[in-house]
């Protein structure tokens, strides 16, 4: 990033100090009348009324007029990039939730951000049934060409981000740490990968932050914000991931629950979410179901046969399917080609995905 | 006085030279028979003294051993009555004349001196030709299904009297010739294809089948016609040329099921019912006789309703269907009978029957449904190369006067691509694309660029399984020489895959 922009820098300034909140930034906004000029220009002359700790006030002044060159330096260095929540390219998805966050430090790209993305999340220590059910759903999800959204952590997310990798579709690690920061350690080549992959690792901490206990809370919501679902694969009890699943709840976010046996430990906190009302997921088709874009989705890619394409023999077979399911003798009635003929047209078009065979030997068009 | 008299007997489908030696002497009168003869011929003694003494020439009252030589092979047979009987005539000086080591002698006594048929006549006289026979002396009713066989003479016979007269030289009998002439017969069937209304998918595959002689398996709900179809099938193979019917005759010989027509023209339609036991199919029994696989050799083995036959009876169709032959294993010995057949097999989608049927509701639930199913193994699916689902006929086609195609028309098309697989496979033992396996895949069913991408296409798009692979090959090189063309084009394959839907849609 060459420069920022007002609101860019003011953000990034007041985020820069240690121990203010994404509420208090909230606060401080609201107090200008939302205005980022107001609040930068102002902010020593309100500092007493702002409610704020009187170190980091005493650190906003003391940084405020060297930030902005300062903060570049650092991106540079970083190759990181921010976005803010009253830029354009801010995350809609996440736009929508209850208290976002007001800046985003992210490595790789944004720009598929806004597609349908699917939450994959679970234990740390996961069962090798955990880690099968990750792998199988990732797996699956990226069929459908929806982005992976985890954690980044080890367990279930590392699976989560690994398969999605592998499945080329773009996957995205929020962290709760700062950028600068690859935390566990273990996961660094993952890190890499995924900004390679044009995949992006987010953040709303400054530079420097540690993997605070508290900031993990915070980062979940991020977690189920920029999703359209979120995929429970194991949890223990009192877990992060009930957080997440919390969060998502809250959110309005669909819930999708992996189930387990009765007497692992690290189901039980997924059995809890089932129990609580969360949908129970067995398959691939129950995420699809719940979430309308992706039913759209599917919709879509089966009727991009283009019919144009398709011989005059072969529309013929369409024009008669338009209305019924026939059989093979209906259908050589009504189109009088040689069955010899007809049948190999028909493998033909089942092929393409134009039509479909049901038993009794009736054939009917792929809607 | 001592007589020595060449008869036969049956190994299968082998015949074997035996020696009848005949001795009288002196001593108390006694008649006994040894060299491992088994009961039908212990029994013989009792008809061949009636049958002497009632011809008119008296039993010899002295001491006669018969011994069959060689003496360690067990014999089997009612054929030995006549050469005993002959023995005791020659060594007893009626018959005066010496008869010769050139000629055999095979016949079955009834008490009135008159020769009855035998089973199994025809094998022994081809093997006897075989074995650098000259003559042979056969039952008049045999005459028929052995006068066909060149190279050797046939000597039909209808008493002891007459072969008396016969060899003492008062009576002189023409060896009996039966010129088959296979241009102009023509087989004339109850049944033909043009009652079978509409059902065209059902019958292009038929045709298909019966070109290639691939198995088929028919699976649909009750009267969607399988049964009707399966039973004219017959009458659209091609007819028997004399090789083949020599050899179907044989084994229709040995089991006694000849009727007095001589050779057998017809292709044999086997429909054995699925109470069918295990020995019943496969051929046995402490004397190895042919089962239903042998029966229906050359021909059509139809097994209705296959998912109800014991799994132990349809498991014994592997060996003969990958092998074209079947071996029997008995403490008495070994024998393989010829057994290649074109099995078609139908069976109902489910146990209810009606499982995609649209006007009736299936009552089966999964369960029973992968049960039905589960009785046709992997292994026998595997050797099936066409199968197709077929739907209950309506009755507007029932009732309309449309013409369909007579079987004649259709049997003229399968012909000309039976002709052209002959032609290619001329010399490599084999008849059909049924029969080709590994290598000859690989050399006769080529495809090019286009197609193989287009099925591995459609492996992948439709879910095939792999067992299938070679199946749509060689159903595909069938279709093409339905059409008379030399190269297997992509229409070609894209219909052969049309015959591996059940795989997909029942079996995954």
């Amino acid at each position: 990033m060459e420069n920022l922009n007002f609101s860019q820098k003011t953000i990034a300034w007041l985020n820069s100090a240690n121990g203010i909140s994404n509420r208090k930034i909230d606060a401080l906004f609201n107090y200008f009348g939302g205005n980022p000029k107001d609040l930068w220009d102002n902010f020593k002359k309100e500092k007493n009324n702002l409610k704020l700790k009187q170190e980091i006030i005493n650190y906003l002044i003391k940084t405020k007029d060297d930030f902005e060159e300062s903060f570049i330096q650092k991106l540079k260095k970083e190759s990181v990039k921010i976005v803010t929540l009253l830029d354009d390219d801010y995350p809609k998805k996440l736009k929508e939730i209850d208290g976002p966050p007001y800046i985003l430090y992210y490595k790789g790209s944004l720009s598929n951000i806004d597609n349908i993305s699917i939450a994959v999340v679970g234990s740390r220590k996961a069962t090798s049934y955990g880690k099968w059910a990750a792998e199988k759903f990732t797996d699956e999800l990226s069929e459908l060409g929806v982005n992976i959204i985890s954690g980044l952590a080890s367990g279930i997310d590392t699976i989560a981000h690994k398969t999605a990798l592998k499945s080329n579709v773009k996957t995205i690690g929020v962290i709760g740490c700062g950028i600068d920061i690859i935390y566990p350690k273990s996961n660094e080549r993952l890190y890499r990968e995924i900004v390679e992959n044009e995949g992006a690792v987010i953040t709303e901490h400054p530079f420097g932050m540690q993997p605070l206990p508290n900031n993990f809370h915070a980062r979940n919501r991020i977690i189920s914000g920029l999703s359209y679902g979120v995929v429970v694969i194991e949890a223990q009890e009192r877990s992060g991931t009930l957080i997440t699943a919390g969060h998502a709840a809250n959110q309005g976010r669909e819930i999708f629950a992996v189930p387990g046996n009765i007497d692992s430990l690290y189901s039980k906190g997924t059995n809890a979410l089932i129990k609580d009302g969360a949908k129970i997921t067995t398959s691939i088709n129950d995420i699809i179901e719940e979430i309308l874009e992706l039913k759209e989705r599917i919709k879509q890619k089966q009727n991009l046969i283009d019919y144009s394409t398709l011989s005059d023999d072969e529309m013929k077979i369409i024009n008669c399917l338009k209305l019924e399911s026939k059989t093979i003798y209906e259908l050589n009635e009504e189109t009088k080609i040689a069955t010899g003929n007809l049948l190999s047209l028909l493998t033909m078009l089942e092929m393409k995905g134009a039509l479909k065979q049901l038993t009794g030997n009736k054939f009917i068009i792929n809607i | 006085m001592l007589s020595k008299i060449k008869t036969c007997v049956l190994y299968g489908l082998e015949g074997y030279e035996v020696d009848v030696e005949t001795d009288l002497s002196g001593g108390l009168p006694n008649f006994s028979i040894v060299g491992l003869p088994d009961i039908s011929i212990r029994e013989s003694k009792e008809r061949v003294r009636s049958a002497l003494k009632n011809s008119g020439f008296g039993f010899p009252v002295s001491r006669i051993t018969v011994n069959l030589a060689p003496a360690n092979l067990k014999k089997e047979g009612s054929q030995i009555d006549l050469p005993i009987a002959v023995g005791i005539l020659a060594a007893n000086k009626i018959i005066e004349k010496n008869i010769d080591e050139k000629t055999c002698i095979i016949g079955e006594l009834s008490l009135d001196g008159n020769i009855t048929v035998v089973d199994g006549a025809l094998p022994m006289v081809i093997s006897m030709r075989n074995n650098n026979f000259e003559k042979v002396v056969v039952p008049d009713e045999n005459k028929e299904e052995c006068g066909a066989i060149e190279g050797i003479d046939i000597i039909p016979m209808g008493s002891i009297r007459e072969l008396v007269h016969y060899f003492n030289g008062y009576l002189d009998i023409e060896p009996y010739k039966v010129n088959y002439n296979y241009s102009d017969y023509n087989e004339t069937f109850q049944e033909d294809f043009s009652e079978i209304k509409g059902q065209p998918a059902m019958k292009r595959a038929v045709e298909i089948a019966a070109a290639g002689m691939h198995n088929i398996l028919l699976l649909g709900s009750p009267g969607s016609g399988k049964t009707m179809i399966a039973r004219r099938i017959p009458t659209i193979l091609p007819d028997l040329t004399f090789e083949e019917s020599l050899e179907v005759t044989k084994i229709y010989s040995i089991s006694g099921l000849l009727n007095k027509n001589g050779l057998i023209k017809k292709r044999p339609f086997r429909s054995p019912h699925h109470t069918s036991s295990r020995v019943s199919m496969a051929g046995g029994g402490s004397k190895p006789s042919p089962g239903e696989v042998s029966l229906s050799h050359y021909g059509v083995l139809f097994l209705d309703e296959i998912p109800e036959f014991p799994k132990n009876v349809i498991e014994v169709l592997r060996q003969p269907m990958e092998d074209g032959n079947i071996s029997i294993s008995r403490a008495n010995g070994s024998f393989t009978f010829p057994a290649k057949f074109m099995m078609v097999a139908s069976m109902n989608p489910c146990p209810c029957g009606y499982l995609g049927d649209p006007t009736h509701e299936c009552t089966c639930n999964r369960g029973q449904i992968d049960k039905y199913l589960g009785k046709i193994s992997g292994p026998l699916l595997n050797r099936i190369d066409i199968q197709i689902e077929v739907s209950p006929v309506k009755y507007d086609d029932l009732n309309n006067d449309k013409t369909e195609e007579s079987s004649l028309d259709i049997k003229k098309r399968i012909v000309k691509a039976r002709s052209i697989q002959q032609k290619r496979y001329l010399g490599l033992g084999i008849l059909t694309n049924s029969e080709l396996s590994g290598k000859y895949i690989s050399k006769f069913c080529k495809i090019n660029k286009e197609s193989q991408e287009l099925l591995k296409d459609a492996f992948e798009r439709l879910g095939l399984s792999a067992r299938a692979y070679n199946k749509i090959l060689k159903v595909s090189r069938t279709i093409a020489d339905l059409e008379g063309i030399e190269n297997i084009e992509t229409k070609h394959i894209l219909e052969a895959i049309q015959y591996r839907n059940l795989d997909r849609k029942y079996w995954r």
